[in-house]
């Protein structure tokens, strides 16, 4: 499997601007429609917690392989551990905590790696989601 | 960025105290507090109901769903309901996924909202 079409980017609090390049990158690869709005909601979700939680600063990157389109958000301070992918629904009055579920109802995969350096949440969506 | 918050004109025949709020942009963590202000600022204090256009709102996450919620509140505090009018299919998912879908009055326009307030 080869990766290609490798971008990254730092996330600022220009959200609208980063959303775009996902948006544009994930059209690229075939995703569209449904698909690709889960997808740049998950992956706006994440953003928002690397601004929110994760030390300020970190960076989106996108890249594709012969099954999906993966999108791979860092942040500088690492709190986020692999079991924070497997999280309840929250309660329905609830009006926070719904990022990291959101990211995982939207997303065909959603994993976490803890680092030294930070935490690393990564997105998946299938390209061929229909085994065509 | 900011969302542009306009107060629009009430469509006639609706209740007296409805206000309609017209929002444009794309809502997020970046300018969700500023947008609640405006909407504070913006909301007459002698109305009751909320008819809110999303005609022209492209994006909304997490925070911006709060800042519904947050409406929702301030609203029912004046025995009102918020009614969210033509939502795009964006928004429809995040609000759907989360199922806070639930906690609002959705409609394909503003036109249904006020049906649906004149008949509260």
């Amino acid at each position: 499997m080869t990766a290609t079409g490798d971008r990254r980017w730092p996330i600022t609090s220009d959200l609208g601007t980063l959303r775009g390049r996902i948006q544009r990158r994930a059209a690229l690869a075939g995703l569209s429609g449904e698909r690709l709005d889960n997808l740049l909601i998950a992956a706006n979700e994440a953003a928002i917690n690397v601004l929110e939680h994760g030390g300020g600063s970190g960076t989106v990157s996108v890249w594709q392989d012969d099954s999906f389109l993966t999108v791979d958000v860092t942040d500088s301070v690492g709190s986020l551990k692999p079991q924070d992918a497997v999280r309840d629904r929250p309660e329905a009055g609830a009006s926070r905590g719904f990022g990291l579920w959101l990211m995982g109802q939207l997303c065909d995969q959603l994993n976490i790696q803890q680092g030294a350096g930070g935490s690393r949440v990564r997105l998946r969506m299938r390209l061929h989601p229909y085994g065509s | 960025m900011t969302v542009a918050v306009e107060l629009a004109v009430v469509p006639e025949g609706a209740l007296e105290r409805a206000a309609v709020l017209a929002l444009a942009g794309e809502l997020d963590y970046t300018n969700a507090e500023q947008l609640r202000q405006d909407i504070v600022e913006a909301l007459p204090s002698d109305s009751r109901d909320l008819i809110v256009d999303l005609t022209h709102l492209s994006f909304c996450d997490s925070t911006g769903i709060r800042v519904f919620l947050g409406l929702r509140t301030l609203v029912g505090e004046r025995g009102g309901v918020v009614a969210l009018a033509d939502m795009q299919p964006r928004l429809t998912r995040i609000f759907r996924t989360t199922g806070l879908v639930h906690f609002f009055t959705v409609v394909p326009t503003v036109s249904d909202a006020v049906d649906f307030l004149r008949s509260r």
